[in-house]
Protein backbone atom coordinates (compact mmCIF):
# COMPACT_ATOMS: atom_id res chain seq x y z
CA UNK A 1 0.00 0.00 0.00
CA UNK A 2 1.48 3.01 -0.86
CA UNK A 3 -0.24 5.15 1.07
CA UNK A 4 -3.18 5.80 2.84
CA UNK A 5 -3.76 9.25 3.78
CA UNK A 6 -2.88 11.90 0.69
CA UNK A 7 -1.92 14.98 2.58
CA UNK A 8 1.08 17.67 2.78
CA UNK A 9 1.09 21.11 1.14
CA UNK A 10 -0.06 19.26 -2.13
CA UNK A 11 -3.60 18.63 -1.02
CA UNK A 12 -4.36 21.68 1.08
CA UNK A 13 -6.74 23.60 -1.27
CA UNK A 14 -8.19 26.55 -0.79
CA UNK A 15 -12.28 26.48 -1.76
CA UNK A 16 -15.34 28.46 -0.63
CA UNK A 17 -18.67 26.98 1.05
CA UNK A 18 -20.82 25.01 -1.51
CA UNK A 19 -23.79 26.58 -1.92
CA UNK A 20 -26.38 23.39 -0.97
CA UNK A 21 -28.36 22.92 -4.22
CA UNK A 22 -31.13 19.95 -4.77
CA UNK A 23 -31.57 18.57 -8.22
CA UNK A 24 -35.13 19.19 -9.16
CA UNK A 25 -36.96 17.31 -11.99
CA UNK A 26 -36.89 20.25 -15.03
CA UNK A 27 -40.53 20.16 -16.54
CA UNK A 28 -40.04 17.99 -19.93
CA UNK A 29 -37.71 15.95 -18.12
CA UNK A 30 -37.40 12.00 -18.87
CA UNK A 31 -38.53 10.01 -15.74
CA UNK A 32 -37.27 7.31 -14.84
CA UNK A 33 -39.70 4.26 -14.33
CA UNK A 34 -40.43 3.57 -17.90
CA UNK A 35 -40.36 0.94 -20.48
CA UNK A 36 -36.55 1.27 -20.99
CA UNK A 37 -35.33 1.19 -17.75
CA UNK A 38 -31.88 3.32 -18.48
CA UNK A 39 -33.76 6.23 -20.19
CA UNK A 40 -34.22 8.37 -17.11
CA UNK A 41 -33.15 11.77 -17.87
CA UNK A 42 -30.57 13.78 -16.29
CA UNK A 43 -32.21 16.43 -14.77
CA UNK A 44 -34.68 13.86 -13.52
CA UNK A 45 -32.99 12.78 -9.98
CA UNK A 46 -32.50 9.35 -11.31
CA UNK A 47 -29.12 9.61 -12.40
CA UNK A 48 -25.64 8.92 -10.81
CA UNK A 49 -22.94 11.29 -12.19
CA UNK A 50 -19.58 11.20 -10.82
CA UNK A 51 -17.49 14.20 -10.44
CA UNK A 52 -15.34 15.38 -13.35
CA UNK A 53 -12.17 16.04 -14.46
CA UNK A 54 -13.20 19.53 -14.36
CA UNK A 55 -14.56 19.68 -10.68
CA UNK A 56 -11.37 17.93 -9.73
CA UNK A 57 -9.13 20.70 -11.26
CA UNK A 58 -11.08 23.37 -9.69
CA UNK A 59 -10.20 21.35 -6.22
CA UNK A 60 -6.91 21.15 -6.98
CA UNK A 61 -6.45 24.83 -7.77
CA UNK A 62 -8.41 26.00 -4.60
CA UNK A 63 -11.99 26.58 -6.78
CA UNK A 64 -15.27 26.83 -5.57
CA UNK A 65 -15.79 23.44 -6.86
CA UNK A 66 -19.14 24.36 -8.51
CA UNK A 67 -18.74 28.05 -9.66
CA UNK A 68 -15.01 27.86 -10.38
CA UNK A 69 -14.47 31.16 -8.42
CA UNK A 70 -11.93 31.87 -6.44
CA UNK A 71 -12.03 30.32 -2.79
CA UNK A 72 -10.57 31.54 0.85
CA UNK A 73 -11.55 28.62 2.69
CA UNK A 74 -8.28 25.80 2.99
CA UNK A 75 -9.69 22.15 3.19
CA UNK A 76 -7.49 19.08 2.61
CA UNK A 77 -8.83 15.59 0.81
CA UNK A 78 -8.10 12.10 0.39
CA UNK A 79 -9.90 9.59 -1.54
CA UNK A 80 -10.35 5.98 -0.96
CA UNK A 81 -11.18 3.44 -3.90
CA UNK A 82 -15.39 2.93 -3.70
CA UNK A 83 -15.19 -0.45 -1.67
CA UNK A 84 -16.57 -1.37 1.53
CA UNK A 85 -13.93 -1.45 3.75
CA UNK A 86 -11.90 1.49 1.95
CA UNK A 87 -12.24 4.26 4.52
CA UNK A 88 -10.27 7.59 4.70
CA UNK A 89 -6.49 6.73 6.60
CA UNK A 90 -7.64 2.75 7.00
CA UNK A 91 -5.55 0.20 6.12
CA UNK A 92 -7.81 -0.35 2.40
CA UNK A 93 -8.00 3.04 1.47
CA UNK A 94 -6.14 2.42 -1.91
CA UNK A 95 -7.17 -1.03 -2.36
CA UNK A 96 -9.60 -1.69 -5.61
CA UNK A 97 -12.44 -3.95 -5.51
CA UNK A 98 -14.71 -5.68 -8.28
CA UNK A 99 -17.12 -2.81 -7.75
CA UNK A 100 -14.73 0.44 -7.93
CA UNK A 101 -13.67 -1.51 -11.47
CA UNK A 102 -16.73 -2.64 -12.61
CA UNK A 103 -18.19 0.97 -11.55
CA UNK A 104 -15.76 2.93 -14.46
CA UNK A 105 -15.52 -0.03 -16.83
CA UNK A 106 -15.94 0.86 -20.65
CA UNK A 107 -15.75 4.65 -19.93
CA UNK A 108 -13.18 6.05 -22.69
CA UNK A 109 -9.91 8.38 -21.32
CA UNK A 110 -12.56 11.20 -21.52
CA UNK A 111 -14.91 9.33 -18.95
CA UNK A 112 -12.26 8.57 -16.58
CA UNK A 113 -11.37 4.68 -16.53
CA UNK A 114 -11.55 3.93 -12.92
CA UNK A 115 -11.37 1.98 -10.21
CA UNK A 116 -13.98 4.57 -8.46
CA UNK A 117 -12.86 6.87 -5.60
CA UNK A 118 -15.08 8.32 -2.87
CA UNK A 119 -13.70 11.94 -2.56
CA UNK A 120 -13.54 13.54 1.15
CA UNK A 121 -12.52 16.95 2.04
CA UNK A 122 -12.16 18.41 5.52
CA UNK A 123 -11.68 22.35 6.22
CA UNK A 124 -8.31 23.24 8.03
CA UNK A 125 -8.02 26.61 10.03
CA UNK A 126 -4.87 28.83 9.40
CA UNK A 127 -2.32 26.41 11.29
CA UNK A 128 -2.87 23.88 8.42
CA UNK A 129 -4.91 21.80 11.67
CA UNK A 130 -8.24 20.11 10.70
CA UNK A 131 -11.24 22.29 11.77
CA UNK A 132 -13.54 20.11 11.96
CA UNK A 133 -13.14 16.11 12.99
CA UNK A 134 -13.79 13.58 10.44
CA UNK A 135 -14.11 13.35 6.99
CA UNK A 136 -16.93 14.74 4.24
CA UNK A 137 -18.10 12.67 1.49
CA UNK A 138 -18.31 15.00 -1.39
CA UNK A 139 -18.60 12.59 -4.41
CA UNK A 140 -17.18 9.88 -6.28
CA UNK A 141 -15.17 10.04 -9.92
CA UNK A 142 -13.77 7.96 -11.75
CA UNK A 143 -10.77 9.93 -12.32
CA UNK A 144 -8.15 8.82 -9.71
CA UNK A 145 -5.26 9.66 -11.27
CA UNK A 146 -7.03 13.43 -10.78
CA UNK A 147 -7.87 13.82 -7.79
CA UNK A 148 -6.00 16.44 -5.17
CA UNK A 149 -3.47 14.61 -3.33
CA UNK A 150 -0.66 12.12 -4.65
CA UNK A 151 -1.66 10.33 -7.84
CA UNK A 152 -3.70 7.42 -7.41
CA UNK A 153 -3.00 4.14 -9.50
CA UNK A 154 -5.66 3.84 -12.08
CA UNK A 155 -7.28 1.72 -14.03
CA UNK A 156 -5.39 3.68 -17.25
CA UNK A 157 -1.73 2.48 -16.29
CA UNK A 158 -3.43 -0.72 -15.68
CA UNK A 159 -4.92 -0.97 -18.80
CA UNK A 160 -1.74 0.73 -20.48
CA UNK A 161 -0.06 -2.21 -19.21
CA UNK A 162 -1.97 -5.26 -19.68
CA UNK A 163 -1.92 -3.60 -23.51
CA UNK A 164 1.46 -3.93 -23.48
CA UNK A 165 1.88 -7.47 -21.88
CA UNK A 166 4.31 -9.55 -24.40
CA UNK A 167 1.47 -11.93 -25.50
CA UNK A 168 1.97 -15.22 -26.24
CA UNK A 169 1.86 -16.10 -29.98
CA UNK A 170 -0.46 -19.29 -29.61
CA UNK A 171 0.72 -21.97 -32.69
CA UNK A 172 -1.34 -24.30 -34.09
CA UNK A 173 -0.36 -28.02 -33.90
CA UNK A 174 -2.54 -29.51 -36.83
CA UNK A 175 -2.68 -33.36 -37.66
CA UNK A 176 -2.45 -34.95 -39.75
CA UNK A 177 0.96 -34.50 -38.99
CA UNK A 178 3.43 -32.52 -40.62
CA UNK A 179 1.18 -29.77 -41.77
CA UNK A 180 -0.22 -31.87 -45.06
CA UNK A 181 -3.80 -32.96 -45.50
CA UNK A 182 -6.16 -34.05 -48.09
CA UNK A 183 -8.99 -32.83 -49.92
CA UNK A 184 -12.12 -33.49 -47.52
CA UNK A 185 -10.13 -35.47 -44.91
CA UNK A 186 -11.06 -33.93 -41.41
CA UNK A 187 -7.88 -32.10 -40.33
CA UNK A 188 -7.37 -31.44 -37.00
CA UNK A 189 -6.33 -28.70 -34.96
CA UNK A 190 -5.26 -27.82 -31.59
CA UNK A 191 -3.47 -24.69 -29.47
CA UNK A 192 -0.42 -25.04 -28.83
CA UNK A 193 1.96 -22.22 -27.07
CA UNK A 194 5.83 -21.08 -27.60
CA UNK A 195 7.89 -20.34 -24.57
CA UNK A 196 8.09 -16.42 -25.34
CA UNK A 197 5.50 -14.21 -23.81
CA UNK A 198 2.61 -14.54 -21.37
CA UNK A 199 0.06 -17.19 -21.91
CA UNK A 200 -2.71 -17.48 -20.04
CA UNK A 201 -2.39 -17.93 -16.92
CA UNK A 202 1.24 -16.87 -16.41
CA UNK A 203 1.65 -14.05 -14.15
CA UNK A 204 3.43 -10.76 -15.65
CA UNK A 205 4.72 -8.24 -12.75
CA UNK A 206 5.53 -4.78 -13.10
CA UNK A 207 5.82 -1.72 -11.19
CA UNK A 208 3.67 0.90 -11.62
CA UNK A 209 3.33 4.37 -8.96
CA UNK A 210 5.56 2.26 -6.54
CA UNK A 211 2.74 -0.73 -6.32
CA UNK A 212 3.54 -4.13 -7.70
CA UNK A 213 1.06 -4.96 -10.10
CA UNK A 214 0.38 -8.31 -11.51
CA UNK A 215 -1.37 -9.26 -14.29
CA UNK A 216 -2.61 -12.53 -15.42
CA UNK A 217 -3.69 -12.80 -18.99
CA UNK A 218 -7.50 -15.01 -19.83
CA UNK A 219 -8.29 -16.82 -22.60
CA UNK A 220 -11.93 -14.76 -24.05
CA UNK A 221 -12.06 -16.87 -26.70
CA UNK A 222 -10.31 -18.61 -30.10
CA UNK A 223 -10.80 -17.95 -33.48
CA UNK A 224 -9.31 -20.45 -35.82
CA UNK A 225 -8.70 -19.37 -39.50
CA UNK A 226 -7.95 -21.97 -42.01
CA UNK A 227 -7.14 -20.19 -44.62
CA UNK A 228 -9.22 -20.87 -47.17
CA UNK A 229 -11.41 -18.04 -46.50
CA UNK A 230 -13.46 -19.82 -43.66
CA UNK A 231 -12.67 -20.04 -39.99
CA UNK A 232 -14.08 -21.10 -36.96
CA UNK A 233 -15.01 -19.19 -33.46
CA UNK A 234 -14.54 -17.59 -31.29
CA UNK A 235 -14.69 -20.13 -29.34
CA UNK A 236 -13.46 -21.03 -25.99
CA UNK A 237 -12.22 -24.48 -27.11
CA UNK A 238 -8.35 -24.73 -27.63
CA UNK A 239 -9.03 -27.62 -30.34
CA UNK A 240 -7.55 -31.04 -29.76
CA UNK A 241 -5.90 -34.44 -31.88
CA UNK A 242 -8.03 -37.16 -33.32
CA UNK A 243 -9.91 -38.88 -32.43
CA UNK A 244 -11.22 -36.33 -29.83
CA UNK A 245 -10.84 -32.73 -30.79
CA UNK A 246 -13.18 -30.58 -31.49
CA UNK A 247 -11.66 -27.73 -34.01
CA UNK A 248 -11.76 -29.89 -37.31
CA UNK A 249 -11.65 -28.56 -40.80
CA UNK A 250 -11.99 -30.11 -44.16
CA UNK A 251 -10.67 -28.52 -47.48
CA UNK A 252 -12.85 -28.59 -50.60
CA UNK A 253 -9.71 -28.11 -52.50
CA UNK A 254 -6.23 -28.58 -52.87
CA UNK A 255 -3.69 -25.94 -52.52
CA UNK A 256 -1.26 -24.42 -49.84
CA UNK A 257 -3.25 -22.13 -47.43
CA UNK A 258 -1.74 -19.85 -44.61
CA UNK A 259 -3.25 -20.82 -41.01
CA UNK A 260 -3.44 -19.44 -38.02
CA UNK A 261 -5.13 -19.19 -34.32
CA UNK A 262 -5.70 -15.53 -33.32
CA UNK A 263 -6.77 -15.24 -29.16
CA UNK A 264 -9.07 -12.55 -27.68
CA UNK A 265 -6.81 -11.84 -24.40
CA UNK A 266 -8.81 -11.21 -21.11
CA UNK A 267 -7.04 -11.10 -18.14
CA UNK A 268 -7.16 -10.10 -14.59
CA UNK A 269 -4.95 -7.85 -12.46
CA UNK A 270 -3.86 -7.60 -8.59
CA UNK A 271 -2.28 -4.71 -6.77
CA UNK A 272 -0.07 -5.34 -3.83
CA UNK A 273 -0.98 -8.76 -3.51
CA UNK A 274 -4.70 -8.27 -3.30
CA UNK A 275 -7.33 -9.87 -4.64
CA UNK A 276 -7.43 -10.88 -8.64
CA UNK A 277 -9.84 -8.37 -10.18
CA UNK A 278 -11.23 -8.67 -13.56
CA UNK A 279 -9.61 -6.08 -16.20
CA UNK A 280 -12.30 -4.30 -18.47
CA UNK A 281 -10.80 -4.67 -21.70
CA UNK A 282 -9.46 -7.25 -23.94
CA UNK A 283 -6.91 -7.84 -26.32
CA UNK A 284 -6.86 -9.41 -29.64
CA UNK A 285 -3.47 -11.40 -30.89
CA UNK A 286 -2.81 -12.83 -34.15
CA UNK A 287 -1.23 -16.63 -33.57
CA UNK A 288 1.87 -17.80 -35.73
CA UNK A 289 1.26 -18.58 -39.58
CA UNK A 290 1.27 -22.17 -40.32
CA UNK A 291 1.55 -23.15 -44.21
CA UNK A 292 -0.83 -26.24 -44.99
CA UNK A 293 -0.70 -28.26 -47.98
CA UNK A 294 -3.81 -29.74 -49.05
CA UNK A 295 -3.49 -32.83 -51.43
CA UNK A 296 -5.79 -34.38 -53.36
CA UNK A 297 -5.55 -38.23 -53.07
CA UNK A 298 -5.83 -40.54 -56.49
CA UNK A 299 -7.26 -43.95 -56.17
CA UNK A 300 -5.24 -46.27 -58.11
CA UNK A 301 -5.90 -50.19 -58.27
CA UNK A 302 -2.60 -51.68 -57.82
CA UNK A 303 -1.96 -55.61 -59.49
CA UNK A 304 1.14 -57.37 -58.05
CA UNK B 1 -8.04 -8.22 5.41
CA UNK B 2 -10.04 -6.90 7.85
CA UNK B 3 -12.69 -9.27 8.89
CA UNK B 4 -15.90 -8.94 8.86
CA UNK B 5 -16.61 -7.41 12.15
CA UNK B 6 -14.83 -4.58 10.67
CA UNK B 7 -18.29 -3.72 9.30
CA UNK B 8 -19.24 -1.30 12.15
CA UNK B 9 -18.14 1.42 9.92
CA UNK B 10 -21.38 0.92 8.42
CA UNK B 11 -23.08 2.99 10.04
CA UNK B 12 -26.97 4.40 9.63
CA UNK B 13 -27.13 7.69 7.89
CA UNK B 14 -29.69 9.81 7.70
CA UNK B 15 -30.42 10.84 4.03
CA UNK B 16 -30.59 14.25 2.42
CA UNK B 17 -27.32 15.29 3.84
CA UNK B 18 -25.15 13.92 1.88
CA UNK B 19 -27.26 14.01 -1.33
CA UNK B 20 -26.65 17.50 -1.64
CA UNK B 21 -23.09 17.81 -1.67
CA UNK B 22 -23.83 14.90 -4.60
CA UNK B 23 -26.06 16.58 -6.46
CA UNK B 24 -24.50 19.87 -6.15
CA UNK B 25 -20.90 18.61 -7.32
CA UNK B 26 -22.47 16.71 -10.16
CA UNK B 27 -24.82 18.68 -11.85
CA UNK B 28 -22.50 21.46 -11.32
CA UNK B 29 -19.90 19.86 -13.31
CA UNK B 30 -22.39 18.48 -15.86
CA UNK B 31 -23.75 22.22 -16.70
CA UNK B 32 -27.50 20.64 -15.78
CA UNK B 33 -29.97 23.26 -14.68
CA UNK B 34 -30.36 23.17 -10.59
CA UNK B 35 -32.56 24.77 -8.03
CA UNK B 36 -31.89 25.67 -4.91
CA UNK B 37 -34.20 24.79 -1.85
CA UNK B 38 -35.74 26.44 0.68
CA UNK B 39 -34.41 27.67 3.99
CA UNK B 40 -37.39 24.72 5.37
CA UNK B 41 -36.40 21.71 3.78
CA UNK B 42 -32.53 22.65 4.99
CA UNK B 43 -33.97 22.21 8.80
CA UNK B 44 -33.78 18.09 7.95
CA UNK B 45 -30.13 18.37 6.27
CA UNK B 46 -29.00 20.36 9.40
CA UNK B 47 -30.12 18.68 12.24
CA UNK B 48 -29.31 15.34 10.51
CA UNK B 49 -25.67 16.71 9.96
CA UNK B 50 -25.59 17.39 14.06
CA UNK B 51 -26.65 14.01 14.62
CA UNK B 52 -23.94 12.62 12.22
CA UNK B 53 -21.33 14.67 13.64
CA UNK B 54 -22.28 13.53 17.37
CA UNK B 55 -22.05 9.99 16.85
CA UNK B 56 -19.04 10.19 14.59
CA UNK B 57 -20.65 10.88 10.90
CA UNK B 58 -19.50 13.05 8.85
CA UNK B 59 -20.66 16.51 8.81
CA UNK B 60 -21.69 18.77 6.10
CA UNK B 61 -21.02 22.64 6.35
CA UNK B 62 -21.92 23.24 3.14
CA UNK B 63 -25.33 22.01 4.10
CA UNK B 64 -25.75 24.08 7.08
CA UNK B 65 -24.67 27.40 5.31
CA UNK B 66 -26.90 26.96 2.46
CA UNK B 67 -30.09 29.47 3.17
CA UNK B 68 -31.14 30.59 -0.04
CA UNK B 69 -34.43 30.54 -0.52
CA UNK B 70 -37.13 29.64 -3.37
CA UNK B 71 -40.66 28.90 -4.26
CA UNK B 72 -39.35 25.82 -6.41
CA UNK B 73 -40.62 22.58 -5.09
CA UNK B 74 -38.06 19.88 -4.74
CA UNK B 75 -38.51 16.01 -4.61
CA UNK B 76 -36.19 15.40 -2.11
CA UNK B 77 -39.44 13.84 -0.43
CA UNK B 78 -41.86 13.84 -3.07
CA UNK B 79 -44.05 10.71 -2.38
CA UNK B 80 -45.89 9.40 -5.22
CA UNK B 81 -49.11 11.75 -6.20
CA UNK B 82 -52.17 10.77 -4.42
CA UNK B 83 -53.14 10.07 -8.03
CA UNK B 84 -50.96 7.53 -8.63
CA UNK B 85 -52.08 3.83 -7.76
CA UNK B 86 -49.02 3.12 -6.02
CA UNK B 87 -50.77 5.43 -3.17
CA UNK B 88 -53.07 2.44 -2.43
CA UNK B 89 -50.18 0.05 -1.79
CA UNK B 90 -49.20 -0.28 2.10
CA UNK B 91 -45.41 -1.57 2.25
CA UNK B 92 -45.38 -4.00 4.70
CA UNK B 93 -42.14 -6.36 5.47
CA UNK B 94 -41.50 -9.08 3.00
CA UNK B 95 -41.36 -12.52 4.23
CA UNK B 96 -39.78 -14.02 1.43
CA UNK B 97 -36.58 -11.85 1.32
CA UNK B 98 -33.92 -14.77 1.46
CA UNK B 99 -31.79 -14.91 4.83
CA UNK B 100 -28.62 -14.04 3.01
CA UNK B 101 -29.74 -10.74 1.69
CA UNK B 102 -31.33 -10.17 5.72
CA UNK B 103 -27.14 -9.82 6.71
CA UNK B 104 -25.91 -6.33 7.51
CA UNK B 105 -22.93 -7.58 5.71
CA UNK B 106 -21.22 -6.33 1.63
CA UNK B 107 -22.73 -9.55 0.54
CA UNK B 108 -25.99 -9.42 1.99
CA UNK B 109 -26.33 -5.53 0.60
CA UNK B 110 -25.58 -7.68 -2.47
CA UNK B 111 -27.91 -10.11 -2.53
CA UNK B 112 -30.55 -7.55 -0.84
CA UNK B 113 -29.86 -6.10 -4.37
CA UNK B 114 -30.29 -9.18 -6.32
CA UNK B 115 -33.65 -9.73 -4.51
CA UNK B 116 -35.00 -6.59 -5.38
CA UNK B 117 -34.15 -6.51 -8.91
CA UNK B 118 -36.00 -10.18 -9.50
CA UNK B 119 -38.77 -8.91 -7.71
CA UNK B 120 -38.41 -5.58 -9.72
CA UNK B 121 -38.87 -8.13 -12.65
CA UNK B 122 -41.61 -10.12 -11.47
CA UNK B 123 -43.47 -6.48 -10.92
CA UNK B 124 -44.00 -6.54 -14.06
CA UNK B 125 -43.92 -9.24 -15.52
CA UNK B 126 -47.01 -10.29 -12.96
CA UNK B 127 -48.24 -6.25 -12.95
CA UNK B 128 -48.23 -6.31 -9.29
CA UNK B 129 -47.49 -3.05 -7.69
CA UNK B 130 -47.33 -4.95 -4.46
CA UNK B 131 -43.49 -6.48 -4.44
CA UNK B 132 -41.26 -3.39 -4.07
CA UNK B 133 -42.94 -0.99 -1.65
CA UNK B 134 -41.74 -3.51 1.13
CA UNK B 135 -38.35 -2.80 -0.11
CA UNK B 136 -37.88 0.44 -0.40
CA UNK B 137 -38.22 3.96 1.24
CA UNK B 138 -41.08 5.87 0.63
CA UNK B 139 -38.73 8.59 -0.99
CA UNK B 140 -37.11 6.35 -3.54
CA UNK B 141 -38.41 8.20 -6.58
CA UNK B 142 -37.44 5.72 -9.09
CA UNK B 143 -38.78 2.42 -7.00
CA UNK B 144 -42.06 4.70 -7.06
CA UNK B 145 -42.23 5.32 -10.55
CA UNK B 146 -41.46 1.40 -11.59
CA UNK B 147 -43.99 0.66 -9.34
CA UNK B 148 -46.07 3.28 -10.72
CA UNK B 149 -45.86 1.78 -13.79
CA UNK B 150 -46.76 -1.85 -12.54
CA UNK B 151 -49.87 -0.39 -10.83
CA UNK B 152 -51.15 1.33 -14.21
CA UNK B 153 -50.14 -1.77 -16.49
CA UNK B 154 -52.40 -3.87 -13.81
CA UNK B 155 -55.38 -1.10 -13.97
CA UNK B 156 -55.37 -1.31 -17.89
CA UNK B 157 -54.85 -5.30 -17.90
CA UNK B 158 -51.31 -5.30 -19.44
CA UNK B 159 -48.21 -6.88 -18.37
CA UNK B 160 -44.31 -6.91 -19.49
CA UNK B 161 -43.78 -9.53 -21.47
CA UNK B 162 -39.74 -11.11 -21.09
CA UNK B 163 -37.23 -10.09 -18.45
CA UNK B 164 -37.14 -6.65 -17.60
CA UNK B 165 -33.81 -6.12 -16.65
CA UNK B 166 -30.88 -9.06 -16.46
CA UNK B 167 -28.55 -8.96 -13.98
CA UNK B 168 -25.07 -10.04 -14.98
CA UNK B 169 -23.22 -8.86 -11.73
CA UNK B 170 -23.70 -7.12 -8.51
CA UNK B 171 -20.89 -5.60 -6.36
CA UNK B 172 -21.10 -3.47 -3.22
CA UNK B 173 -19.15 0.08 -3.44
CA UNK B 174 -19.33 0.53 0.23
CA UNK B 175 -20.75 3.59 2.22
CA UNK B 176 -21.55 6.02 -0.50
CA UNK B 177 -23.53 9.85 -0.34
CA UNK B 178 -27.06 8.38 0.05
CA UNK B 179 -26.57 4.97 1.98
CA UNK B 180 -24.54 1.70 1.18
CA UNK B 181 -24.12 1.67 -2.52
CA UNK B 182 -24.40 -1.13 -4.73
CA UNK B 183 -23.60 -1.45 -8.37
CA UNK B 184 -25.56 -3.49 -10.37
CA UNK B 185 -24.25 -4.65 -14.02
CA UNK B 186 -27.00 -5.93 -16.52
CA UNK B 187 -29.01 -5.21 -19.48
CA UNK B 188 -32.55 -4.45 -20.53
CA UNK B 189 -32.95 -7.31 -23.63
CA UNK B 190 -35.93 -6.32 -26.37
CA UNK B 191 -39.35 -7.12 -24.42
CA UNK B 192 -42.97 -5.77 -24.77
CA UNK B 193 -45.92 -4.73 -23.21
CA UNK B 194 -49.02 -6.48 -24.05
CA UNK B 195 -52.31 -7.15 -22.98
CA UNK B 196 -54.41 -9.74 -22.08
CA UNK B 197 -54.72 -10.80 -26.30
CA UNK B 198 -51.08 -10.85 -26.45
CA UNK B 199 -51.31 -7.09 -28.57
CA UNK B 200 -48.14 -5.29 -28.05
CA UNK B 201 -48.41 -2.25 -26.59
CA UNK B 202 -45.46 -0.65 -26.30
CA UNK B 203 -41.81 -2.50 -26.82
CA UNK B 204 -38.37 -1.77 -25.53
CA UNK B 205 -34.66 -2.50 -27.69
CA UNK B 206 -31.87 -3.94 -25.89
CA UNK B 207 -29.87 -1.57 -23.54
CA UNK B 208 -26.81 -2.06 -21.04
CA UNK B 209 -25.99 -0.40 -18.15
CA UNK B 210 -25.35 0.05 -14.97
CA UNK B 211 -27.73 1.01 -11.43
CA UNK B 212 -26.38 2.40 -8.55
CA UNK B 213 -28.24 1.30 -5.61
CA UNK B 214 -28.24 2.95 -2.20
CA UNK B 215 -29.32 0.90 0.66
CA UNK B 216 -29.78 2.02 4.30
CA UNK B 217 -30.03 -0.36 6.87
CA UNK B 218 -32.92 -0.29 9.41
CA UNK B 219 -31.34 -2.09 12.02
CA UNK B 220 -33.50 -5.30 11.41
CA UNK B 221 -32.49 -5.24 7.62
CA UNK B 222 -32.11 -3.53 4.18
CA UNK B 223 -34.52 -1.00 2.34
CA UNK B 224 -33.77 1.07 -0.78
CA UNK B 225 -33.01 4.73 -0.07
CA UNK B 226 -32.27 5.51 -4.13
CA UNK B 227 -32.00 3.71 -7.66
CA UNK B 228 -29.90 5.55 -9.74
CA UNK B 229 -28.76 4.89 -13.61
CA UNK B 230 -24.87 5.76 -13.54
CA UNK B 231 -23.86 7.76 -16.21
Amino acid sequence: MKHNLRRGFGSIIMATVAGTLISIPASGATPCGGIQALNCSADSGGIATGMTSEVLDRAKKGLNLQTGEPDRRVFEYTSVTACPLSTPGGANADAPCVGAVQACAGNTPQQGQGPQVRLYRRELDASGIPAVTGWQRIGTTCFPDLVPGTPVLGMAQILAAFHNTAWAKPTAHIQPEGNVTLVTLATYFEVTWPTAGFQPGEIDTTTLLGNRVRIRPTVEGYTYVFGDGTSSGPTLSAGGVYPDGDITHAYPKAGTYTTHIDITYGGEFSVGGGAWLPIPDTATVTGQLQPLTVKTAHARLVTK
Amino acid sequence: MPALGSYHRWRHREVGNDEVGNDAVGNAAAGNAVKKTSAALLAVPLAASMLLAGCGGDSNPDASRSSTASSSPTTTAAPITSTSPTATVTPTIDPNIPAAARAHTPAGAEAFVRYFFAQLNRSWSTADPSLLPPLSEPGCKTCGAFTASAAKYRSQEQHYKGEFFSVTSIAALGEGLKGQEVLVVGQQEPGAIVDQSGTVIESSVRQAGKFVVSLHWTGKGWNTVELQVQK
